[in-house]
């Protein structure tokens, strides 16, 4: 395998754990409870 | 060069389309129109330069470079993305001197760090162009070298900054914006709750500080109520924010986020509570519930008829008391909801009334709030029960007798007091004292010496006018258990 085709290797890996560590950090900060738009007394 | 040209032009046009996507969130369809230019000017710049040579069209399609590559990738993708994502995350897991960082959906995120990914391989496509115009191919760690060294200053940099840190007030005066509507149909709410705060003022003995009230009337519309709050932050330096409803709660989230200033908000919607700098405080629907089916049990109760509005907060306390009473094995009976054009609830009252309920669980606005108590009365129904509702009648003295959930009083002369020093002015059970103990928990946060975004972030227990309220470590909710009331003698009092 050539040295550029490491290259390539390298840069995906990296690329796809920057993916997937984003998606784990988004996957546990959901909004959890209520999200309704309120108004009024009960505000 | 022409290799290096096309490579060039190709990093530029994969990068502008990670651009584009991003910036849909913050830009919308204007985001198209920056991408065509991110595309469009330096293709034409280097299809100019290929034609001419001119020096000034290879001078302006590297400054397309420089801005998409300083610009985009590393303010936006890396300092405004990754560095948020991954070095904020991880530092507010281990300490609370540094903020949650605000996070935003998948696509969002994930095109902010191909934004910065992209952004890389234009500086590095820029340099091998350049170094084909010069005739020379040397080898990239020099760049490289000195990219990582950029990219390094940079995340030392944003960990200093991120942390927040004390910083007495100017003056020795705290300045506590108030931000609540004065005006409208929220106005009695409002001015209740600027007058808790008020009187949590006058409260105070022997501080450090001084406490000024900043009272920033944010008017009925949500969309004007974001320049009110801005010019407070900005023209008068507020310190803190003590804020009530939800829908100016949900406004003054990202401005306090933005200042780096704590806000707490006496709000239902509870995803406003970020942890970081935001906080509501409140019994949750579910907390209301759960006592509300407790009491029906300990009542004797064994079916329930459900008359309620269609409103969205009343929603979220049918639905968490449908869910406890399935939970608890109480039998609804009978459920109807109804709209504010409804006056007359004969009929329901009798379909209700055929489904033979031990309780009549009633939740309205006023005007239909009171109509409907007044018919129920006239049918000779006087097992009424609600949550929160009855404690803001105009006309308690048709729920004498019902019992209801509110928040609870610690110190129910805090409402004697509240009532004697503003007469006429209504005392929002639910509401007030969540008032007078968040300025409370501010002016705690001060008087230690404390960043009072990061008191906040530490504080798990509070014994307040409320009672005892608490927090889960990293939760932006403070909960607190709330009460048994009943209308006795034409007034909201304690059950027991």
């Amino acid at each position: 395998m050539s040295k550029r085709a490491h290259g390539w290797i390298v840069i995906s890996v990296l690329i796809a754990a920057l993916l997937g560590g984003a998606y784990v950090i988004v996957d546990r900060n959901q909004p959890t409870g209520s999200t309704d738009t309120p108004s009024g007394f009960l505000h | 060069m022409h290799t290096a040209a096309r490579r060039s032009l190709l990093s530029i046009v994969v990068t502008a389309a990670f651009i584009t996507i991003n910036h849909v969130y913050t830009l919308g369809s204007a985001a198209l129109a920056l991408g065509a230019v991110l595309v469009l000017v330096p293709t034409t710049l280097l299809l100019w330069y290929r034609k001419t040579k001119s020096p000034v069209a290879f001078g302006g399609y590297l400054l397309m470079n420089v801005w998409i590559v300083a610009g985009f990738g590393i303010a936006k993708g890396f300092w405004g993305g990754l560095l948020r994502l991954f070095i904020g995350t991880g530092l507010a897991s281990v300490s609370t001197s540094y903020p949650k960082p605000s996070i935003g959906s998948y696509a969002f995120e994930a095109s902010g760090l191909l934004m910065f990914v992209g952004s890389l391989f234009v500086a590095y496509t820029a340099w091998r162009l350049i170094e084909a115009r010069r005739g020379i191919a040397r080898s990239p760690a020099y760049p490289v070298i000195a990219m990582a060294a950029v990219l390094a200053v940079l995340g030392t940099g944003f960990v200093w900054n991120t942390k927040d840190r004390w910083s007495p007030p100017a003056d020795g005066v705290v300045r506590v914006g108030v931000i609540v509507p004065r005006s409208g149909p929220y106005a009695i709410l409002g001015g209740s709750f600027l007058k808790a705060v008020e009187m949590a003022t006058e409260d105070l003995r022997n501080t450090r500080y001084q406490y000024r009230l900043i009272t920033v009337d944010v008017g009925n519309d949500p969309r004007t109520a974001r320049g009110a709050i801005q010019r407070a932050i900005r023209d008068d330096r507020i310190d803190a924010i003590v804020g009530g409803i939800s829908l100016f709660g949900q406004v003054t989230k990202p401005l306090a986020t933005a200042a780096r200033i704590p806000h707490t908000c006496v709000c239902t919607v509870t995803s406003i509570g970020d942890g970081a700098y935001n906080f509501t405080n409140i019994p949750t629907p579910e907390a209301e519930a759960t006592l509300w089916v407790r009491e029906a049990q300990r009542r004797g109760i064994r079916r329930v008829a459900l008359l309620s509005q269609n409103y969205p907060s009343i929603h979220n306390h049918v639905r968490a008391l449908k869910a406890e009473a399935a939970r608890a094995g109480l039998p609804i009976s009978y459920e109807t909801e109804f709209t504010d054009s409804v006056t007359d609830f004969r009929p329901l009252i009798a379909a209700a009334r055929a489904s033979q309920p031990d309780v009549y669980y009633v939740e309205a606005l006023s005007p239909q709030l009171d109509l409907l108590a007044g018919q129920l009365r006239d049918a000779r129904i006087a097992t009424i029960a609600s949550v929160v509702a009855p404690s803001l009648s105009q006309h308690p003295e048709l729920w004498e007798g019902s019992w209801y959930t509110d928040s609870n009083l610690r110190d129910f002369g805090f409402k004697t007091r509240f009532e004697q020093k503003y007469p006429g002015m209504l005392f929002a059970t639910h509401m007030m004292p969540y008032a007078y103990d968040d300025f409370n928990l501010i002016v705690q946060a001060f008087e230690r010496g404390e960043n009072p975004a990061v008191y906040l972030r530490n504080v798990t227990r509070y014994e307040g006018t409320a009672g005892t309220i608490t927090r889960a470590p990293g939760s932006g909710n403070f909960q607190s258990a709330p009460a048994v009331w009943t209308i006795r003698n034409g007034k909201p009092a304690l059950y027991n």
